[in-house]
C-alpha cells in the first residue's frame, strides 16, 4: 500500500475509533504503534505534562522498560523536556552530537540502539500538555514532509486526550490530562498484578491485558482497574 | 504551574509525613485556592470522616454528603474524576436532588472535588467550596490538584492500615512506572493492598538509604522479593 494511502486509513481509523465509549491510552498506544509505522521510525512515545510540570509516559509503541525508562528520563533533560518547555518541536537531534545538550538522556538514547530524536508538542491553542517522541536508528532524522505527517499525529494525539468520556459540564483540559495520567497508574499497577500472578514480565503483561481487554472488547482501563482492585482474576485473563 | 504560596503549603505538608495535614492551617489553604472553605474526607466502613477542614460550610456539606450520598464529593470518590461544578445554581435537579438545595441553603455556589488517590489506591476526597458562583482560574486548579497529591501521599499510610512508622511516607512515590508496577507486584507478594505494598516498599527503600524507584527497580527485575516474614 502507497504511503498516502495508509496515512490516509490512518486517519479514519484514528477517527472511528473516537466514539462515545474509546480507552485514550489504548487510542495512545494505538497512535504511537502507527507512528512507527507511517514514519518509519524505531520507536515513538507520548509523554503528558502534569500539574507540577513532571513529564510523565501515557503510551509508547511497545512497552519495553528499556524504552520506557527513555522517555521517563526526559522528565528531567531530553528533547521531550526541551519540546514542552521551548513550546516548540525538537526536530533530527543527531545524538552523537548530543551528548553536552543531554549527558543523562543521551548515553541510555544510544545504549537502547537510536541514534537520532524528534520531539513534536502535543498543543492545545497557546499550551502545550505534552510531547511526541520519535526515536531512529539511523542519523539522517525526518525530511519536512515526514515532520509535518508527525505534528499532525501530534495532534491527533491531542484530540484523543481531549475526547475522553470524562468530559463533563464544567470539566476541562485539566480534568481530562488528569484522567489520561490516572489511567495509565491504573494499568501500570494492573501489569504488576498480572507479571506476579502469571510469572510474566511486566511487557508481557501489557499484552495478556490489551489482548484480554479486545477479545472481551472491553475498555484497557476499565479491565486493568477490575485487576487493580482485585474484582479481576489474572488467570482468568488467559482464558 | 503552581504558585509560590502553594509550594510552601506542599514543602510543610512533606516535612510532617502524615501529620502534613494538621500543620496545614485550612483556612490558608482556601485563601491560596480563592475559595471559602476546604475539606479532606477518608472513606470508612459505610461512609466517610472528615479528617481536616475550614470550619462553617465545609463541615456541613461533608455531613450532607454523608447523609445522603449523593453530591460532588461521592461522584468523585467513586469515578476517581475531578468533579467541578462552578455554578450549583445551574446544575440539573436530577444530578444531586437533594444536596444541591441543601448546599445553596447553606450559601455554597461553587463545588469543586478531587479525589485523592494513586491510580487504583483511593484515599479520599479533596472539597473545596465557595459562597460565590464562577470556575476556579486555571492557577488555582494546578495549586488544587498539587495540594491533592501531597495530601495523597499523606494520607497513604493511615488508609493503609499500616504498622509502619508513619513519618516514612515521606518519602514520595514518584512519577516512575516501575514505582506502580512493583506496587502491584509486591501487594501480591504480601497478600496485602495496594496501598500497604506502596508504604512497604518506601519503608523498606527508607530503611536502606535508597530510592523508592531504585527498590521498586529490583522488584521489578525479580532481583529482590518482599516476603510475609520480614523484607
Amino acid at each position: 500500500m502507497d504511503r498516502e494511502r495508509h496515512l490516509a486509513e490512518t486517519f479514519v481509523e484514528l477517527a472511528d475509533t473516537l466514539v462515545d465509549d474509546f480507552d485514550v491510552i489504548d487510542f495512545l498506544q494505538g497512535l504511537a504503534t502507527r507512528c512507527v509505522e507511517l514514519l518509519d521510525v524505531a520507536a515513538a512515545g507520548i509523554v503528558l505534562a502534569d500539574q507540577g510540570g513532571s513529564l510523565r509516559t501515557v503510551a509508547a509503541s511497545d512497552e519495553r522498560a528499556r524504552l520506557l525508562e527513555l522517555f521517563e528520563v526526559q522528565n528531567d533533560e531530553g528533547p521531550c523536556r526541551d519540546c514542552y518547555q521551548l513550546g516548540a518541536a525538537v526536530v533530527n537531534v543527531n545524538l552523537d552530537g548530543a551528548r553536552d545538550r543531554w549527558p543523562h538522556f543521551t548515553p541510555r538514547a544510544i545504549a537502547g540502539g537510536f541514534r537520532s530524536a524528534n520531539a513534536l508538542p502535543l498543543r492545545l491553542r497557546s499550551q502545550v500538555i505534552g510531547s511526541l517522541n520519535l526515536f531512529h536508528a539511523g542519523i539522517g532524522g525526518l525530511p519536512s514532509a515526514e515532520l509535518r505527517m508527525a505534528q499532525a499525529l501530534a495532534d491527533a494525539a491531542t484530540i484523543g486526550i481531549l475526547q475522553q468520556r470524562t468530559i463533563r459540564r464544567g470539566e476541562i483540559v485539566t480534568g481530562q490530562l488528569q484522567a489520561a495520567l490516572t489511567s495509565r497508574i491504573v494499568i501500570e499497577q494492573a501489569k504488576g498484578i498480572l507479571a506476579e500472578r502469571l510469572r510474566i514480565s511486566t511487557d508481557d503483561a501489557f499484552r495478556v491485558l490489551r489482548t484480554a481487554a479486545r477479545s472481551r472488547n472491553r475498555l484497557l482501563s476499565d479491565l486493568a482497574g477490575e485487576v487493580a482492585d482485585g474484582s479481576a482474576d489474572p488467570v482468568q485473563l488467559l482464558r | 504551574m503552581v504558585s509560590a504560596r502553594m509550594a510552601g503549603i506542599v514543602a510543610g505538608l512533606s516535612r510532617h509525613g502524615p501529620r502534613g495535614l494538621v500543620a496545614v492551617a485550612p483556612g490558608f489553604c482556601a485563601e491560596v485556592l480563592g475559595v471559602t472553605g476546604v475539606a479532606v474526607s477518608v472513606p470508612l466502613a459505610g461512609g466517610s470522616d472528615v479528617v481536616w477542614r475550614t470550619e462553617g460550610a465545609s463541615v456541613r456539606l461533608d455531613d450532607l454528603q454523608f447523609t445522603l450520598g449523593q453530591g460532588p464529593g461521592v461522584d468523585a470518590a467513586a469515578s476517581g474524576e475531578l468533579v467541578l461544578e462552578p455554578d450549583l445554581g445551574t446544575v440539573p435537579a436530577q444530578r444531586w436532588p437533594v444536596f444541591t438545595p441543601a448546599a445553596l441553603e447553606l450559601g455554597v455556589r461553587a463545588v469543586f472535588a478531587v479525589p485523592l488517590q494513586i491510580g487504583a489506591i483511593r484515599v479520599g476526597v479533596l472539597l473545596a467550596q465557595r459562597d460565590a458562583p464562577g470556575p476556579m482560574d486555571g492557577g488555582a486548579l494546578s495549586d488544587m490538584l498539587v495540594f491533592a497529591d501531597a495530601a495523597t501521599e499523606a494520607l497513604l499510610g493511615s488508609v493503609a492500615g499500616s504498622s509502619e512508622p508513619q513519618w516514612l511516607s515521606l518519602q514520595p512515590s514518584g512519577y516512575r512506572a516501575e514505582v506502580h508496577q512493583a506496587t502491584g507486584m509486591v501487594s501480591v507478594q504480601l497478600g496485602v493492598t495496594q496501598a500497604e505494598a506502596l508504604i512497604r516498599m518506601r519503608a523498606h527503600a527508607f530503611s536502606q538509604r535508597r530510592a523508592v524507584a531504585d527498590v521498586a527497580a529490583d522488584v521489578v527485575a525479580r532481583r529482590m522479593r518482599f516476603e510475609e516474614n520480614g523484607d
